[in-house]
Formats: C-alpha cells, structure tokens, sequence
C-alpha cells in the first residue's frame, strides 16, 4: 500500500512537470532541426501531459501547433524581444512583423509582453501588429520558400 | 582627317587616366593623421595608404568609389561599442586591415565590416580578426571577399554572431576565407548567385556554412570542420555543392550535412569523414547525390520524411 502512495505521487509529480529552460547552442527546433541560439526569438510549447518542444523561431512554433488541437497544451511560450532569453506567454503577446527586424525564419517575427511597447517599436521600425490568432492565419498562409 | 581625330581623343584618354588615383597617406608624419581626414580630401579613383598604428575613430563611413589600403597591418579599433567600417559606395576596395573590439549588442547587428550598397562592382577586404558580426553585407551586389582571416570570440555561445553574413545579396565571391568561432561561419538569407570557394570554416557554435532561402549558389572546395554541424542548406532550391570536406562535425544534433525543405540541388564528389550523421535530409526533392564519399560517419545518410525523387549515384 505504502508502495502504491509512493508511486502515485512520483506519477503526479511527472504530469505536472512544466516548461524548461532552452540551453542555448545545444538544444535544437523541433520544427526545424536548426540549433535553437537566438534569445530573442526562441519559443517553447508543453503538452498536457508535459512533453517539452522547443524552437529556435516564434515561426516554427506557429506552424507547428497551428495544425494541432491548442488545447492539448498547457503552455505555449515565446522569447520577449525586449528580455533576451525570457519566455513569455504566446496567447496574451503582442506581434510586429516588420521588414527592419529579421527573426531566424525568415517571418520576420518578434514578440513583445505589452501592445503599448509593440506599438512604439511599430512606429520606429514599420511592420504590421498582431495578436495570437492572427498571426496564426498570417503565418500559416504565407509562402516560405521564394522561387 | 580621321586618323587625326583618333590620336586626340587617344590622348585625351590618357590624360583623363593619368588625373585620377592620387594617393593619400595617412599615418603619424604623413599628410593624414586621420583616415576621416584622407577619407574627406578624397575622389574617387584615390587610393588611401594607411600606414601602421591603431586609428580609433569608428565607425569609418566610406561613401566614395576609393581604394583603402593598410600598410603593415594597420589596426582599427572600434572600442567595444561601434562598428568598423561602413561602405556605402559602389567600387570600393578595403585591403589589409585588422579590425578589433566591435563589441555585442541585442538591438544592433555590429560588423567589422558593413557593406549596404546596391552595386559594388569590386569590393575586396583582406586579412583581420572581430569580435561578433564579421563582415556584413546588406543589398550588397557583385563583390569579393577574399583571403581574410575571421577570429569569433563567442561571449556566452548564443551572444556570438555570424562571421561573413549577407542579407539580401547577389553576385558575391567568398574566396579563401579562415572562419572561427563564431554562431554560422557563413550565413546566407536571401543570397542568390554567390559562389563560396576554398574557405576553411572551423569551430564554428552552429553551422560552418547556412543557407537561408537562398537560391542558385554554388559552394566548392571548402572544409567544414569541428562545427556544431558542417553546412545547413534549408529553404532554398537549386544549391550546388561540389568537392567539400565535411570533417569531424560531432555530437549529439550534429550533421556534416543538414538538408531541409530543398529543392533540385546537386551534391557531387564531396567527403565525409568523422561525422556523427553524414547527411540529414528531410522534405528535400530532385537532389542529385552523386559520387560522394562516405569515411568513418555514425551513419552515412539519414532520409527523413518528405523526400522525394532523389537519386543516389556512384560511378
């Protein structure tokens, strides 16, 4: 019986394991194969049942869950453009695709925690705003190879 | 009547070559104490001598066709907050300087060199060390960069940048470069019809040569060794990749090759040895693997899902 309680609580404590820190230079895209290096555009995505995926790109995390159930994962994470290396979450982030600040996949992507700051960087650097959902829909429907 | 016309426009051509190309001297007891000051006396045709010493007064902005030339290796010293030089003009040749101390910074890309012109129809550099970004060429078009010498100094892996970058780039020779420690040895986006010949990239955190969306480009002649992995070609279509050592590209996301999402490449007569994969190659269509040799790899080739059409010859 005592070995039971045991193992139920080692159980548990497996499920509710959360996300985990990148190490960078190491670590590669699940999405992409690259090694994940760059903090500032670096993403993370873990299941309901823990498992850890990790990108180097906010891109690569966006076509990956794109075709997934999103409820299947208890946290969808990106790199905060103004904290190198501090992950955010992807759902209340606020997105600039702008031509003057390239992101590793070519989406030209960053992530910022506050629309305010999004929208000043906006003003300074040019580019489109978005929130989750429609960055989601821009993303996925854009060609990623030119001819 | 017409030879006569001929002979005057002749020598009217010699007089025009012979009235540009002055040389400028810049150095302790020469006309110059500055190259900003030789650089503002200049015109095109000029050549600029800058003779031994350590010229603090970065970023050097070259915004006219000139030739720069250090004598005796002259040092640049950008002072750990600015970049080297900035060329901004078309037909300039840089040659025979040692950059230092371009130092690190999240919201600026900062290079030895930075080339952002539309037509450099001859831009070579030679022979320097950098910190972080080495050469950076953005919009950059028909230019050499040849025989230099390209020393990272990765601060914290990830802070390290890319050694020769081009950004949206066309028509580039990368001739005979040494490349070590930094993120990609040679990084490619957007860079279309660049041919990188004779290079050793080693020691390199990621991948000794990445290419990025890059199409038409050639690559011969290298050696990729001791890199995170050799050469990453990923998101591009028609890349040729001939007699290239792939060498000791060890560990555990290690690859002397990396293929993914390419299309119609041509991979010939190139060696891999000591590698933990020889080639990865996922989503990768119409590639032409043709006498390559495979030495003493954990596996030769790994075929991941979404290839389709490849060939695999050997005479």
């Amino acid at each position: 019986m005592r070995t039971l309680i045991l193992l139920t609580t080692l159980l548990i404590g497996a499920c509710s394991a959360g996300p985990q820190p990148i190490r960078y230079g190491e670590d590669a895209c699940n999405y992409c194969k690259m090694t994940i290096v760059d903090q500032q555009h670096s993403a993370e995505a873990v299941t309901l049942k823990g498992k850890v995926y990790k990108f180097d790109a906010i891109e690569c995390l966006v076509h990956y869950v794109s075709p997934l159930d999103e409820t299947t994962f208890s946290h969808l994470l990106v790199a905060n453009y103004d904290n190198p290396g501090v992950l955010i979450d992807a759902k209340t982030s606020s997105y600039l695709i702008s031509p003057n600040l390239p992101s590793p996949m070519g989406a030209f992507l960053n992530a910022f925690d506050d629309a305010n700051r999004s929208s000043a960087v906006q003003r300074e650097m040019s580019g489109e705003l978005h929130n989750w959902q429609s960055l989601k829909r821009t993303i996925t429907t854009r060609n990623q190879i030119p001819n | 009547m017409s030879r006569g016309l001929s002979l005057i426009l002749f020598f009217f051509l010699v007089s025009i070559s012979t009235s540009v190309g002055n040389k400028l001297h810049v150095g302790q007891d020469k006309p110059y104490a500055t190259i900003h000051s030789a650089l503002a006396a200049a015109t095109a045709g000029d050549q600029i001598i800058v003779h031994s010493g350590v010229y603090r007064e970065c970023p050097v902005h070259i915004n006219k066709s000139i030739t720069l030339t250090g004598y005796g290796m002259p040092v640049l010293d950008a002072e750990g907050e600015k970049e080297g030089f900035i060329i901004e003009a078309d037909s300039v040749t840089l040659e025979g300087f040692e950059i230092r101390n371009t130092g690190f910074s999240y919201i600026e890309d900062r290079a030895g060199i930075r080339v952002k012109r539309k037509h450099i129809s001859s831009f070579r550099t030679t022979d320097y060390i950098t910190l972080f970004f080495g050469i950076y060429l953005e919009h950059a078009k028909s230019g050499i960069v040849r025989n230099n010498a390209l020393h990272g100094k990765p601060l914290g892996e990830a802070n390290s940048g890319n050694s020769i970058h081009l950004w949206y780039c066309a028509d580039i020779d990368i001739e005979g470069n040494l490349i070590r420690g930094h993120r990609d040895g040679i990084y490619f986006e957007f860079a279309t019809e660049c041919r990188i010949r004779q290079n050793i990239s080693e020691g390199n955190l990621r991948y000794g040569l990445h290419f990025m969306f890059s199409n038409d480009d050639i690559y011969t002649g290298n050696t990729f060794r001791d890199n995170g992995a050799g050469v990453a070609v990923m998101f591009s279509r028609r890349i040729h990749m001939l007699n290239n050592l792939f060498h000791l590209n060890w560990g555990q996301a290690a690859y002397g090759l990396l293929l993914k999402e390419i299309y119609d490449a041509e991979i010939r007569e190139n060696i891999f040895q000591k590698n933990t994969i020889g080639i990865f190659t996922e989503g990768s269509n119409r590639i032409n693997y043709v006498d390559n040799d495979f030495l003493n790899n954990g596996w030769a080739v790994k075929v991941a899902g979404g290839c389709e059409k490849n060939k695999f010859h050997w005479k």
